[in-house]
């Protein structure tokens, strides 16, 4: 090679070497800026679909927070042994939907996609927020900029396929799991668990005030599509309207919806009017909108009936496979018992329930307890097999998978316990001198330490990884 | 086409592409339509004044190389410039003068007229029109022949990247090179791409995360002078003196590496300015182009120093007082102006006066000390007018002025109320961040008289590669773009 060629060729080499390398370091920035959501524990269905095997879905559960908050894989998975997933997104509107279907079909192949309405409902979203989480959840890719085309001004266009001029502004907002993605996004099935019972009134609705009123031209565009999609994808397109409290507008518009569909032949499972689910207004919903995870376990147990009546689905329970369905019910019931934790008062009911949870880690620790205290706090750590003198000379300890371990005397002297619960969380333990030291029990750069208390009962989650509530008496 | 929109980020890299790839004898025709489509990018009507000009000064340039008389050589410059300031009159100075002779008339009680038209102000009128009558007067001196091929003079009058804020480039540089694209020398050049890309990134880094974060602070306190005091007015001052520096000189920066990107040298227009030791010294080194322009076709004309003291400040004061009026229509751009060329004035009347009292006290000259104290003592000066530039109007910039100095509140710097001005800590800190760069930088371009894509290209590879990320990501995560986002636009390109 000629000397001017050579270096003329080193040249190139050097400039492409840069666009490599340039490219890369402003891709991992976007990493850690990019869209987040940030109202579910950093949760997204769309990680939780790229995390997911290809061809592993059966059935899809595509729509807003209520199809979220309304249908529970989990439950699925534990009863029928289906593998459900929820391809939704708060305030999902008619386009996102469209497109979300299109992003699931790239690499699942579901045998059924259930379809929320509630879509049929608004033209736009009311949340600025909701715009992001539905058109900056997806990877970049032909389907994601079709979806901006069809949702968004011409003006913004720029703004939303590119990305940057967005997110770039949430360096100010940044936490730890913009840089380490919480691990449930590794296996979450899309559902969002909500253990709070918010009582609601039912509207009963006056059929005399329902208007008859026929669906919106982009309601019927969008529907129409939606079936030549599934013609065309070689999928069953179900319809369902999730319970709500709602008013005569919002059912006229369901109705039309209704009746649209049942023209073309094609049913709608309509939960607030399917008898038998049994919804308990007092205590299965999270709010007017929204079932909680009671709620959601009724209508999914009936869709799992509906599902195994209408449809041959396969049950894939065992198939290691599956694994993500399996930890996405684990976690369903980790995140209850942490609830259920949360929620007691009583000391004597903390430790029984402490007792009953499966991976977990309880910090326990005593300071000043004397033989003459008012409240008996001995007899329920002597269920978790502690000793009377141990509980006079006080201390920290730790108790897991039913075994109970002093791990730390009340001496200044004695040197730190350190302990690496994981390879993330650690935990340190020390003794000041007395009860009104945060520092005493730290997770990392966190006090587990109910400060002043003379019992403190903190709870590790060991499966989500993560403290679930420090108790103080 | 803004520099800084996604909407050139795509143009750019496909122009300059495709203007390595095509065959040399069609570069020019290409460049030209690109720099029409730029332009068009922003009201596609006004190519039209932009093609008269060319029309007319190409015209006009090829009649004053025919062998003329000096006086029908006058006549023909005279339709020149006749042409080509009258447009820039009617789109960028009926308004000015409507309203002040409104105002004359207004105690003789004569019914008020309006103005028949009602133009907005064409993007970068006053930079393209001056390089052309720049041009003009080159062939009428005979410092230049008159450029045949009308594709490369048009090309030399709309170059995109130095269109619509300049720098307002000479016909003896630019033409030159648009002459030379056809050659090897012009070809695909690592070091130029190099350079210049580095140059846009700086530019950038300037205008996005500098200028356009004080300009939030700025703006904020020249919209409410009546609720703050002097703190947040000093700051203010100095923040618009920042801000005017990285926005026009980053636009330059941007226009000069886009240029010498394709192998094009651009003249510099900005040269560490605020390191200037004296006004005079500052204007060699602010805004180059144009106050060079002013020296060469203005001043110079009209006798520069050569025709006696009071000659020489009566010449200055018209080339300052019109200087001002080229950038804007408003009296107090001509303020602005003015105060230029009384500081200019002043201080020639007072330099012996200076001396003395230097000598008297024993004031080492020769010193670091010293040259420091003229350096702030002129970043003062230009600081104060440009109060003048930025209030929009004398009579604010006159209660700005006494607002500045009677409303002392200096607990403003310690009670955090500062931050509640648009830029709080982290921004604050940002911006504090990207000024050690851009003084850093200054430092290198005041010592070793290269420009930061020169400079960079003394260094080796892995320091290259890490300053140019270091600004891509500095840009994408820091600059001011965006959704809700509007004050994106350069200051010059009103001018």
């Amino acid at each position: 090679m000629e000397g001017t060629t050579r270096k003329k060729v080193i040249q190139a080499v050097s400039i492409l070497l840069f666009l490599a390398v340039s490219s890369w370091c402003l891709y991992k920035v976007y990493d850690v800026l990019r869209w987040k959501d940030t109202t579910g524990d950093y949760l997204s269905s769309f990680e939780q679909l790229y995390a997911t095997d290809k061809d592993l879905i059966d059935v899809a559960f595509v729509g807003s927070s209520h199809c979220f908050c309304g249908v529970t894989p989990a439950f699925l998975w534990e009863e029928k042994g289906f593998s459900g997933f929820d391809m939704s997104v708060s305030g999902q509107d008619r386009a996102s939907a469209y497109h979300h279907i299109k992003e699931l079909l790239k690499t699942q192949s579901p045998k059924v996609v259930m379809i929320d309405l509630f879509a049929v409902t608004f033209d736009e979203h009311a949340e600025e927020g909701n715009v992001y989480r539905n058109l900056l959840s997806m990877h970049t890719s032909k389907n994601s900029v079709e979806l901006v085309k069809d949702y968004a001004n011409k003006s913004e266009w720029e703004n939303y396929i590119s990305r940057f001029p967005i997110v770039h502004t949430r360096y100010k907002e940044l936490t730890k799991y913009d840089f380490d993605l919480p691990r449930q996004n590794d296996y979450g099935r899309g559902a969002l668990f909500q253990f709070k019972e918010n009582p609601q009134t039912e509207y009963v609705i006056d059929e005399k005030k329902v208007k008859k009123a026929e669906l919106s031209a982009e309601n019927k565009e969008w529907l129409d599509e939606l079936i030549k999609l599934s013609k065309e994808e070689n999928f069953e397109p179900v319809f369902m309207i999730l319970p709500m409290v709602m008013d005569e507008e919002i059912r006229s518009v369901f109705d039309g919806a209704v009746d649209y569909l049942g023209d073309n032949g094609i049913d709608v499972l309509d939960f607030n009017k399917i008898s038998g689910i049994n919804i308990d207004y007092e205590k299965d919903f999270a709010d007017p909108t929204h079932l909680n995870s009671y709620g959601s376990k009724k209508v999914t147990l009936y869709l799992g009936d509906y599902l195994e009546d209408n449809f041959s689905l396969e049950d894939h329970r065992g198939d290691k496979r599956y694994w993500q369905w399996d930890d996405d019910l684990t976690w369903y019931y980790q995140s209850k018992a942490a609830y259920e934790l949360g929620a007691l008062d009583y000391y004597d009911d903390v430790l029984a329930h402490v007792s009953t949870m499966s991976n977990v880690l309880a910090i326990i620790s005593l300071e000043g307890i004397k033989e003459d205290e008012p409240y008996d706090y001995y007899n329920a750590l002597s269920a978790l097999g502690m000793s009377y003198e141990d509980y006079l000379s006080g201390g920290k300890w730790l108790y897991k998978d039913g075994v109970l371990t002093k791990v730390h005397e009340n001496d200044p002297a004695e040197p730190d316990y350190v302990y690496d619960i994981n390879g993330k969380d650690t935990l340190k333990i020390r003794y000041d001198g007395d009860y009104l030291h945060d520092g005493n029990i730290m997770l990392n750069n966190e006090s587990l330490y109910a400060h002043g208390a003379k019992v403190t009962i903190a709870v590790y989650d060991l499966f989500l990884q993560e403290p679930v509530t420090v108790k103080g008496y | 086409m803004l520099f800084n929109s996604i909407s050139f980020l795509i143009f750019f890299p496909v122009a300059a592409g495709l203007y390595f790839v095509i065959p040399r004898k069609l570069k020019a025709a290409f460049l030209l339509i690109a720099s029409y489509y730029f332009y068009m990018c922003w009201n596609p009507k006004y190519i039209v004044l932009i093609l008269i000009t060319t029309v007319v000064t190409y015209t006009v340039g090829l009649l004053m190389g025919k062998d003329m008389s000096d006086k029908k050589k006058k006549a023909v410059m005279g339709v020149g410039f006749f042409v080509n300031f009258g447009l820039l009159f009617l789109f960028k100075y009926l308004d000015l003068s409507i309203s002040i002779i409104n105002k004359l008339l207004s105690p003789l009680h004569i019914s008020a007229i309006s103005n028949p038209f009602d133009f907005l102000l064409p993007v970068g009128i006053s930079f393209y029109t001056f390089q052309a009558i720049g041009y003009c007067i080159d062939i009428y001196r005979g410092d230049v022949k008159p450029e045949k091929n009308f594709i490369k003079y048009a090309l030399f009058v709309s170059f995109f990247p130095q269109l619509v804020a300049g720098p307002i480039e000479r016909s003896k540089n630019l033409l030159s090179q648009i002459n030379e694209m056809g050659t090897k020398k012009a070809l695909f050049n690592r070091d130029s791409i190099v350079s210049g890309f580095t140059m846009m990134m700086y530019g950038l880094f300037m205008k996005m995360v500098i200028a356009d974060r004080v300009a939030i602070f700025v703006d904020r306190i020249y919209g409410n002078i009546y609720l703050v005091g002097t703190a947040e007015m000093l700051l203010a001052a100095f923040g618009f003196s920042i801000q005017i520096y990285a926005d026009f000189a980053g636009y330059s920066a941007i226009a000069i590496g886009a240029a010498r990107f394709m192998g094009i040298d651009l003249m510099e227009n900005f040269n560490t300015p605020y390191f200037a030791v004296s006004v005079a010294d500052f204007w060699r080194r602010w805004h180059v182009s144009l106050s060079t322009w002013f020296r060469d076709y203005v001043y110079i004309p009209l006798g520069g120093n050569r025709k006696g003291t009071v000659r020489k400040y009566v010449n200055l004061m018209i080339t300052f007082l019109v200087s001002g009026l080229w950038h804007g229509a408003s009296l107090s751009f001509v303020a602005w102006g003015g105060i230029h060329g009384i500081y200019q004035v002043v201080g020639d009347l007072t330099k012996p006066l200076k001396e003395r009292v230097c000598k008297a006290l024993g004031v080492k000259r020769d010193v670091f000390s010293y040259k420091l104290g003229q350096i702030i003592c002129t970043f003062l000066l230009t600081t104060f007018a440009w109060i003048f530039f930025r209030a929009g109007s004398i009579g604010v910039a006159l209660t700005y002025i006494k607002r500045m100095f009677t409303r002392w509140n200096p607990w403003a710097f310690f009670d955090e109320s500062l931050y509640t001005w648009g830029l709080d800590r982290v921004e604050s800190l940002i911006l504090f961040m990207a000024m050690l760069v851009l003084f850093a930088v200054s430092i290198v371009r005041y010592k070793t008289g290269d420009d930061i894509g020169k400079a960079l290209l003394k260094q080796n590879l892995w320091f290259r590669w890490a300053v140019l990320i270091f600004f891509m990501i500095t840009i994408v995560v820091y600059g001011e773009y965006g959704i809700n986002f509007d004050s994106n636009k350069f200051i010059y390109f009103d001018f």
